[in-house]
C-alpha cells in the first residue's frame, strides 16, 4: 500500500515537472492533434497538404504543431469549435511576425537587411512554411542547392557577389574548424595535452554558429568581423596543435637516436657472438 | 689482439649508452610534474571576491566551459556552459538575471531551466562549494 | 670488480653457483631457435614489471580519476607516454610471445616425461596472463574497455551452477562499476603478481634442475649413442638472448613511438554501447566463437555449450603431457602434431574473422 502510494506520489510529481517544461505542452497538444485528421478529409489541395508536409519536419521534430502558428483548438473536434477565434484562431499568418515569436535574434537580425522591404513572406521566403527541412550551409551562395541565385542569377548582381562573398566566409570559418579539430585530434591522440585547444575549438564553434545568424543581416561586412573573431580562435588552436606536432617529431627524433644506438649494440654483439663461435672451434 | 678490444669497447659504449638512454626517461618520469596531480571532476572555478551579485563568469571545467554565477540574492550557481541547442557557450545576463545563448537568443533562468528560445533540454548543472575563498565547482 | 666478488664468496660460498654457470649449456640443433622464444616472454615480462610499477606511481583505482590519471599520466608527466605505451605494447607482445613459446614446445614435444610439470606451470602462467590482460584492460576507464569488460564478465555468468556467483565475484556486485575497477586493480597488481612470480620462479627452476629438452629424433640419436653438442650457456648463449631482447626493446619502443595506444572517451554506464565493441586481440577467437554459436544446442543455451567447450579445451591443454603416451616413450605422436596444427589454425582463422567482423 505504501509502495503504492509512493509511486502515485512520485508519478504525480513526475507529471508536475514534465508540465513545467514548454516543450511538454506543445508535445501534448500533438497527442490531441485533430487538424491533420480533418484537414486529410478535404478535397482542396491548399487545405489537404501542409498537415502531410509538415509531418517530420523540423518543427514537428521540435514539438511545434499546426496551433501553435496558426491558433485555434486542435483538441476540437468539429470545424466551428477547432477554427474558433475565441481559442486564437488566426488562419493565415504572416510570415514576418509569426516565425519571431520563437526566432527572435533571427528575425532582429533580417529585419536590418535589405531583404526585409523586398520579401513579402518574409522568412517563408527562403525556408518555406510547411515541410521546413533544417537549414544548411548549402542554402547560401551561387551553387545549384544555393537559394540566392533565384533573384541574383547575374554574374554581375551585387547580390550574386554578396551571396558568393558570405558563403565563403561561413566555408573558411567552417573548414578552419574542421582542420584545426582534425589537428587536435590527432595530437591528442599521441598523447599531448590539449585541454586548451578542445576549448578554443567548442569557442570557434559558438562563433561559427553566430556566423550563421548574422547571414539573415545579409550583410558580408558584417558577417566578416564574427567569421574573422572565429578565425582568430581557429588560429591560436593551430598554434597549439603545431606545438604538439612538433613536440611528436621530438619525440620521433629521440626514437631513432635510441634505435641507432641499440643497432650499433646489436651489430657488436653479432660480431662478438661470431668471435666467441670462433673461439671454441 | 687489438680486434677484440676495439669490438669488446663497442660493446661496452653501446650497451652503457643504451642503458642511459632507458634509464634517462624513467628519470625523467619519476620528476613529479608541475601540475601537481589529475585535474579531476572538481576545480576552483574563481576567488569568492572574483563574482559580484548578479554577474557571471566562464571557467575551465576539463574541456569544455563552465560557467559560475552569483544570483542577484548572493547564491551562487555553476552549469556546464553549454547550450543544449547547438553548442555554443552561454554567458550571464545581468539586465534580465538570466542565461543567455546568444547564438539563437536561447534564455535559461537562475537554475537551468529552458525559460524561451530553442534549448530543447536545461542547462548540466554543477556543485559548487565554498572553501575560504574558494570556490570549487564539481560534477554532480 | 674481483674484490667484490672475493668478499661475497669469503661469506656466502659461491663455488654452487660458479658451478652451475660453467656447467649450464643449451643443445644445440636444428629446431633451437625456437628456445629464444621463453627468454623473449621471460624478459617481456619484466618489462611489464617494471613499466607496471612506474605506473602505479601516478594511477589512481577510482571510477571518478582513473581515466583522468591515465590521461594525466599520458599528457602531464615526462614520458608518462612512453612508459603507458610501452606496458601496453609489451603486454601484447608478451601475450604474442608466450603462444610462440608454447606452440614451439608443444610442436618439439618439449613436454614430455620428465618435463610434464614444466609444462602444466607454463600453461598455468599463459592461463594468468590472460587474466593479466583482461583485468589490465579495464583499468584505464575508457568506454572501449568498460563495455567490453561488461560482456566478458558477462561470459563469466554463462558458466554452469557457479556462473551468477562467479560473475558477481568478477564485478564486485551486479554490474560493472567503480566496485569492478577496484577489484580488477587489486587482480591486476597485487594477486596476479604475486601468483605468476611464484609460478614463474617454479617454472624456470624446473627447467634448470632439467635442462632443455630436445627433439624426439635428437633424444632418440642420444640414446643410440651420439652425443648432442651443447653450447655453454655463460655467456655464448646469454649473449644471444640478449641480442634478441635488444630487437624487442628497439621494437617496443618503435611501436610506442609510431602507433601511441589510444585513450579513447571516458567509461560511462549510461552512453549508449558503442558500435565495434571487441576483447584484445587474444580473447577474439573465443569471443567470436561464441557470438557464432546458435542460441540453444540440444536444449543447452548456447553460449553455456561454448564455455563449457573452451573449459573442456583448456583441461585437455594442462593435460597433454599425461595424454600423449607415445611421446613419453620418445616416439614420433603425430596425432598431437595434427590436434596442435587444427587449434592454431582455428585460433588464427577464427581471430582473424573475428576482427573483421565486428
Amino acid at each position: 500500500m505504501t509502495g503504492l502510494t509512493a509511486t502515485a506520489a512520485a508519478a504525480v510529481l513526475g507529471a508536475g515537472l514534465v508540465l513545467l517544461s514548454p516543450r511538454w505542452a506543445a508535445a501534448q497538444a500533438a497527442t490531441s492533434n485533430n487538424c491533420a485528421t480533418c484537414h486529410a478529409k478535404l478535397s482542396d489541395a491548399r487545405l489537404k497538404s501542409p498537415p502531410q508536409a509538415v509531418a517530420g519536419d523540423v518543427h514537428d521534430k521540435a514539438g511545434v504543431h499546426c496551433a501553435d502558428c496558426h491558433g485555434g483548438n486542435p483538441a476540437a473536434t468539429d470545424a466551428t469549435a477547432a477554427h474558433d477565434p475565441a481559442h486564437g484562431y488566426r488562419g493565415k499568418p504572416s510570415g514576418a511576425t509569426i516565425c519571431a515569436t520563437c526566432h527572435v535574434l533571427l528575425a532582429d537580425k533580417f529585419k536590418t537587411s535589405v531583404h526585409a522591404q523586398i520579401f513579402e513572406k518574409a522568412c517563408v521566403e527562403c525556408h518555406g512554411n510547411h515541410g521546413i527541412k533544417p537549414p544548411s550551409d548549402a542554402l547560401l551562395g551561387t551553387s545549384k542547392e544555393a537559394l540566392c541565385t533565384s533573384c541574383h542569377s547575374e554574374k554581375d548582381d551585387p547580390g550574386f557577389t554578396a551571396a558568393n562573398q558570405m558563403r565563403a566566409s561561413i566555408d573558411r570559418l567552417r573548414q578552419g574548424i574542421d582542420a584545426g579539430s582534425g589537428l587536435i585530434a590527432r595530437v591528442k591522440n599521441a598523447g599531448i595535452e590539449v585541454g586548451d585547444q578542445e576549448l578554443a575549438l567548442t569557442e570557434a564553434r559558438t562563433r561559427l554558429v553566430l556566423a550563421r545568424t548574422e547571414v539573415h543581416a545579409f550583410n558580408p561586412a558584417a558577417l566578416d568581423v564574427v567569421v574573422n573573431d572565429g578565425m582568430k580562435i581557429v588560429a591560436g588552436v593551430n598554434q597549439g596543435g603545431n606545438r604538439g606536432v612538433a613536440e611528436l617529431a621530438y619525440r620521433r627524433r629521440g626514437l631513432f637516436v635510441f634505435l641507432a644506438l641499440t643497432l650499433l649494440f646489436v651489430v657488436a654483439l653479432v660480431f662478438k657472438i661470431r668471435d666467441l663461435d670462433r673461439t671454441r672451434k | 689482439m687489438n680486434r677484440r678490444r676495439f669490438l669488446d669497447r663497442i660493446l661496452g659504449a653501446g650497451f652503457t649508452s643504451t642503458v642511459i638512454a632507458i634509464v634517462y626517461p624513467v628519470w625523467r618520469y619519476l620528476i613529479p610534474p608541475p601540475s601537481g596531480e589529475p585535474a579531476t571532476q572538481s576545480v576552483v572555478a574563481a576567488q569568492a571576491s572574483q563574482v559580484k551579485a548578479n554577474s557571471g563568469l566562464l571557467f575551465k571545467f576539463g574541456s569544455k566551459p563552465g560557467l559560475l554565477i552569483r544570483t542577484p540574492e548572493g547564491e551562487l550557481q555553476a552549469f556546464n556552459a553549454v547550450c543544449t541547442h547547438l553548442q555554443c557557450t552561454v554567458q550571464y545576463k545581468a539586465d534580465t538575471s538570466q542565461i543567455w545563448c546568444a547564438c539563437h537568443n536561447g534564455m535559461y533562468d537562475l537554475h537551468g531551466s529552458v525559460v524561451s528560445g530553442p534549448p530543447p533540454r536545461p542547462l548540466e548543472r554543477l556543485t559548487v562549494n565554498q572553501r575560504g575563498q574558494d570556490i570549487v565547482v564539481s560534477r554532480t | 670488480m674481483s674484490q667484490i666478488v672475493d668478499w661475497v664468496d669469503e661469506r656466502l660460498n659461491l663455488a654452487g653457483v660458479r658451478h652451475f654457470m660453467q656447467e649450464k649449456g643449451v643443445p644445440i640443433h636444428a629446431q633451437k631457435i625456437w628456445y629464444y622464444l621463453g627468454g623473449l616472454t621471460l624478459f617481456l615480462f619484466m618489462v611489464q614489471v617494471a613499466s607496471g610499477i612506474l605506473l602505479l606511481l601516478y594511477y589512481r583505482p577510482s571510477s571518478a580519476e582513473a581515466y583522468e590519471s591515465v590521461q594525466f599520466i599520458v599528457s602531464q608527466v615526462e614520458f608518462g607516454w612512453l612508459i603507458r605505451n610501452i606496458h601496453s605494447w609489451s603486454a601484447n607482445l608478451l601475450i604474442l610471445a608466450a603462444f610462440g613459446h608454447m606452440f614451439s614446445v608443444f610442436f618439439l614435444k618439449g613436454y614430455r616425461k620428465p618435463r610434464e610439470l614444466t609444462w602444466v606451470s607454463g600453461v598455468f602462467l599463459l592461463f594468468l596472463m590472460f587474466g593479466f590482460g583482461f583485468s589490465g584492460y579495464l583499468l584505464p576507464w575508457n568506454e572501449l574497455s568498460f563495455f567490453a569488460t561488461k560482456v566478458g564478465t558477462g561470459m563469466a555468468g554463462a558458466v554452469p551452477i557457479v556462473g551468477t556467483p562467479l560473475m558477481r565475484f568478477l564485478r564486485g556486485g551486479d554490474d560493472v562499476t567503480g566496485a569492478t575497477l577496484s577489484r580488477f586493480y587489486a587482480i591486476h597488481v597485487a594477486i596476479l603478481p604475486a601468483i605468476c612470480t611464484m609460478l614463474v620462479g617454479l617454472h624456470l627452476l624446473f627447467v634448470q634442475r632439467q635442462g632443455m629438452s630436445i627433439p624426439i629424433k635428437a633424444a632418440r640419436r642420444q640414446r643410440l649413442g651420439e652425443r648432442i653438442k651443447q653450447m655453454p650457456f655463460f655467456p655464448d648463449y646469454i649473449l644471444r638472448d640478449v641480442l634478441v631482447w635488444y630487437v624487442a626493446i628497439a621494437l617496443l619502443a618503435a611501436l610506442a613511438a609510431f602507433y601511441p595506444w589510444e585513450l579513447g572517451k571516458k567509461a560511462d554506464a549510461f552512453a549508449p554501447v558503442p558500435a565495434g565493441i571487441r576483447p584484445e586481440w587474444y580473447f577474439l577467437a573465443v569471443f567470436h566463437t561464441l557470438k557464432l554459436l546458435p542460441s540453444h544446442v540440444l536444449g543447452i543455451e548456447g553460449e553455456r555449450l561454448g564455455i563449457l567447450g573452451f573449459g573442456l579445451a583448456a583441461a585437455i591443454l594442462v593435460a597433454v603431457p599425461f595424454l600423449d603416451r607415445r611421446a613419453s616413450k620418445d616416439e614420433p605422436s603425430p596425432a598431437f602434431t595434427v590436434l596442435g596444427l587444427v587449434a592454431l589454425l582455428y585460433l588464427i582463422v577464427f581471430t582473424i574473422v573475428g576482427y573483421f567482423a565486428s
